[in-house]
């Protein structure tokens, strides 16, 4: 079987999910190198490549202009895999889409509102077809691995559809609610390990959420837990702003 | 109960029992309720110092133990060599309270039952379980008491009753009374020092509400309540996080999936826990859902531990540990939906 | 009492697979694929017919399939496999001389008992589109010894002509003629089709039907058995009279995984073939 070529891309991102994939031992590294070739990888490589078999895309799409060279990798690409929140749920840019494009070009750059060109947040997936995604802010590299590894076998990219709490309760964290935290994990798509609640923290949604999620009743239980309703649209948005059945006024 | 047969009784100090737990290290891997990240839990441990003196119920059950989180049934090669992977130790699981040993009753049967997973069940016969009755509920929502599950007959090989300054104990087969006799010696105990734990054990229980009503009837109480309203109310609040599925001492299934090495030579195929509540837990090959609804698998789950499993095992197939009631954000309880469902209590 | 736990009794081979060879592959439809499969051991599956199989591609993983050759084959077997996931993806680029992964047979299937029941009945099998796959098994095993049935009825509705499974076999079911009869519908027929078109309920005023002396067996989609057991209750057939096989997806084929549970019911272990009353008030089934 020929090594698949794999090419990595950006759009509008931190770029650290690219380092994540990276993230690997050297062992890792030459095991993932001998499945596939990597044709282009502007933080690895200075090799530019314009046949690849496997694209691997971060970043939302926010400028117009970026859709024809999405389209193009699209087009090139056998399978196109979104890495990391900004692509695959828009995440945190999708907090633009809260105000109008314009009004954030004044705020942003009030002396040149339209040198820099900018548009709705989008996710990769609101342009071309995505054929696996491997979300988060960052990325879980051992994710990563294993969905380029089924990619390449065949296989489906078998990324969780359970939520963060499954991981949390195998390994027995306690609940951060009993700490008075207010967490997202209930609702949100896990294959982090539960890290952020494990470490004392909560859960962003940074993983978007899990299919079919009981929205209304996640509400109320923050509520319960002394949360206003606000402060709990609040904690939605950071990650969740693409979802429509949270925000209905977002662009 | 049987506590007018006069069974043999014999006694250790709590000293001796550290002492007994340090020698069993050197033969066993040991596990025993222990403190971890501000919490306790049940784990291995290198020393008796290690143990918790305080019981608090832990987050998931001893379960674990005998079937993991995760767990390798075959290993194989590109070449097609397959092996099944069988693994146990000797150990010693110490200090499990009586609603843990009835659920691995109920546990060891399913996996007993028709086609004898050696995978458990290696792992239960290089085990010794060493109990630890309980004098009185451990906390507000375990409700043990309602399901008589407070009462231990089998499923352990050694029983400890807990005096303050000594345990009185009991063997309960011959593999308890030979590790015994290695380990805690054979210091006989009158049944005075037995009869005044029970004793007081019955008056604290006595003030509890005691077994459901219609205990034994559930299974067909449940099998006529399928249309009951109660199952959509649930499905409002309910997360189908699963949690209360992972912390069960009693779920057991689980999902079954092949990984292969990076270096594409060689593979595993795996088995994890998985959960019913999930929403693509009864998905077919095409995608179709037989329990797409949320209150479907609220019913299903209630039915699999109070009518379905009860049947097959003659208890109810929840101990009442409260684990779940725990891990429930949205407070859904098994023991208010019996309630309910019996007709015992209404909605408040 | 609780059943005494024995666990000496335990089987260390219960998940470990047997490695099986492709001996003849053909194409039916782009979605569906027929396998005849050889056990390497030599052992013969010794199979009822309505039972399936696990089959593994290793680093893929498992499925259950259902067997389709009638019993007693030697140790070859065969399968009709639709291209749905990972695992039937990568078993329709396999070839004759390559291997796969065998555990069973599993479940219950049309096991003596029943086929005792049938002998001197009508038979009505009734199949939906992929559905006559696990109904093959059983259909060649009766049209063998065809002289024992008062007749043998088949109804097969497929969505398009082009979806029919063993579409040589029709045409040489359809010729046998006596006390067999076949009768196909599709519903979205094109030039060629001379058949019937319409849903496979049409079919079933058709057969004449006497309820004391009929046995129906139905395998298809969920949808389906729902209209027909409705039609053949309404015909006054006892449910006793009526067999079904229902689909799940077993993850270990032996009654501990809990996929293909419906209510209490194991369909890995009391399936998949059931008799309709033992079921018709299971809440799960279609």
């Amino acid at each position: 079987m020929p090594k698949p070529k794999v090419a990595f891309f950006d759009f509008t991102c931190c770029e650290g999910c690219q380092l994540c994939a990276l993230d690997l031992t050297a062992e890792q590294l030459l095991d993932l190198l001998a499945v596939i070739d990597i044709v282009e990888f502007r933080e690895a490589i200075s090799e530019k490549s314009d046949s690849f078999d496997i694209a691997i895309v971060e970043g939302s799409i926010t400028r117009d202009s970026d859709i024809p060279r999405l389209e193009k990798i699209r087009k090139t690409a056998n399978l196109l895999i979104c890495l990391g929140s900004c692509s695959c749920i828009v995440g945190i840019n999708a907090l633009k889409n809260f105000q109008k494009t314009e009004e954030l070009q004044n705020e942003v750059y009030p002396d040149a509102p339209h040198r820099y060109e900018t548009s709705v947040a989008r996710a990769v997936d609101e342009i071309v077809k995505v054929d696996a995604i491997i979300p988060g802010c960052p990325i879980n590299t051992l994710e990563f691995v294993k969905v380029v590894k089924n990619l390449v076998l065949g296989k489906d990219p078998d990324i969780p559809t359970y939520p963060v709490c499954i991981e949390c309760k195998k390994k027995e964290n306690i609940c951060v609610y009993e700490k008075g935290i207010h967490c997202l994990g209930p609702v949100i798509r896990a294959g982090c390990g539960a890290i952020c609640p494990e470490k004392g923290g909560y859960c962003f949604g940074c993983r978007g959420l899990v299919p079919d999620p009981n929205l209304d009743s996640m509400r109320e239980i923050m509520n319960k837990y002394n949360m206003p309703y606000d402060q709990i649209d609040d904690r939605f948005k950071l990650f969740l702003g693409r979802n429509k059945e949270i925000f209905q006024d977002v662009q | 109960m049987n506590k007018t047969i006069n069974r043999p009784f014999f006694q250790i100090t709590k000293d001796g029992m550290l002492a007994a737990i340090d020698k069993m290290l050197q033969d066993y891997s040991v596990a025993a309720l222990t403190e971890k990240n501000k919490n306790v839990v049940f784990d291995f441990v290198k020393s008796s110092a290690e143990i918790s003196n305080v019981y608090k119920p832990t987050i998931l059950s001893p379960k674990k133990f005998f079937f993991p989180q995760e767990e390798v049934i075959l290993e194989y090669t590109a070449e097609g060599k397959v092996t099944a992977i069988i693994e146990s130790k000797p150990m010693v699981l110490f200090g499990i309270r009586p609603c843990d040993i009835n659920a691995k009753k109920v546990m060891d049967e399913a996996f007993a039952e028709s086609n004898g997973d050696a995978n458990y069940l290696s792992k239960i016969e290089n085990s010794v379980i060493i109990g630890i009755d309980c004098k009185q509920v451990c906390d507000e929502d375990s409700f043990c008491y309602r399901v008589n599950s407070q009462e231990v007959t089998t499923g352990c090989d050694i029983l400890l009753y807990d005096l303050g300054e000594k345990y009185i104990f009991e063997y309960k087969n011959e593999k308890g009374r030979e590790f015994a006799i290695k380990y805690f010696g054979s210091q006989g105990s009158d049944h005075g020092a037995y009869d005044k734990f029970l004793k007081e054990k019955e008056s604290n229980f006595g003030k509890t509400e005691g077994p459901f009503k219609d205990l034994e009837y559930l299974p067909g109480v449940f099998e006529h309540t399928k249309d009951h309203p109660i199952w959509e109310e649930e499905a409002k609040r309910c997360l189908s996080c699963g949690s209360c599925i992972m912390v069960c001492p009693t779920c057991y299934c689980f999902d079954v999936a092949d990984e292969l090495a990076l270096n594409l030579k060689e593979g595993q195929r795996l088995r994890r826990w998985d959960a019913c509540m999930l929403s693509d837990f009864a998905n077919v090959a095409t995608g179709e859902s037989f329990r797409k609804e949320v209150s479907n698998r609220i019913r299903h789950r209630m039915n699999r531990k109070f009518n379905f499993l009860m049947r097959k095992h003659h208890q109810p197939a929840c101990v009442g540990c409260g684990r779940c009631v725990r891990a429930c954000l949205a407070d859904i309880s098994p023991k208010e939906i019996v309630e309910i469902i019996t007709g015992e209590k209404e909605r408040e | 009492m609780s059943p005494q736990l024995n666990i000496n009794e335990k089987d260390e081979k219960l998940y470990l697979p047997e490695i099986a060879k492709v001996t003849k592959v053909k194409s039916f439809t782009d979605q569906e694929k027929f396998f005849e499969v050889e056990l390497a051991s030599g052992r013969s599956l010794n199979h009822d017919p309505g039972q399936f199989v696990q089959v593994s591609v290793l680093g893929i993983g498992e499925a259950p399939i259902s067997i389709s050759s009638p019993p007693e084959k030697g140790s070859r077997f065969e399968m009709c496999i639709r291209a749905v996931g990972p695992l039937t993806r990568k078993l329709h680029t396999l070839g004759v001389g390559d291997n796969i992964f065998i555990r069973g047979p599993f479940g219950h299937g049309f096991d003596k008992d029943i086929l005792d029941k049938l002998s001197g009945k009508h038979l009505l099998f009734i199949a939906g589109g992929i559905g006559y796959v696990p109904l093959r098994s059983l259909i060649n095993m009766v049209l063998e010894e065809k002289e024992i049935y008062e007749k043998i009825s088949i109804l097969y509705g497929c969505k398009t002509p082009q979806e029919r499974m063993f579409p040589s076999e029709l045409d040489e079911i359809n010729s046998i003629g006596g006390n067999v009869e076949l009768l196909e519908i599709v519903d979205r027929p094109d030039n060629n089709w001379k058949g019937y078109s319409g849903v496979i309920t049409n079919l079933i005023p058709r057969v004449s039907i006497n309820p004391e002396n009929c046995i129906a067996v139905i395998v298809g989609p969920p949808i389906m058995y729902k209209f027909v057991i409705m039609d053949l209750l309404d015909l006054k057939m006892p449910k006793k009279s009526i067999y079904i096989s229902l689909e799940r997806r077993m993850k270990c084929g032996i009654g501990k995984c809990g996929h293909c549970q419906m209510e209490g019911i194991y369909v890995c272990q009391e399936g998949p073939v059931f008799n309709y009353s033992y079921v018709a008030n299971n809440k799960e089934i279609f």
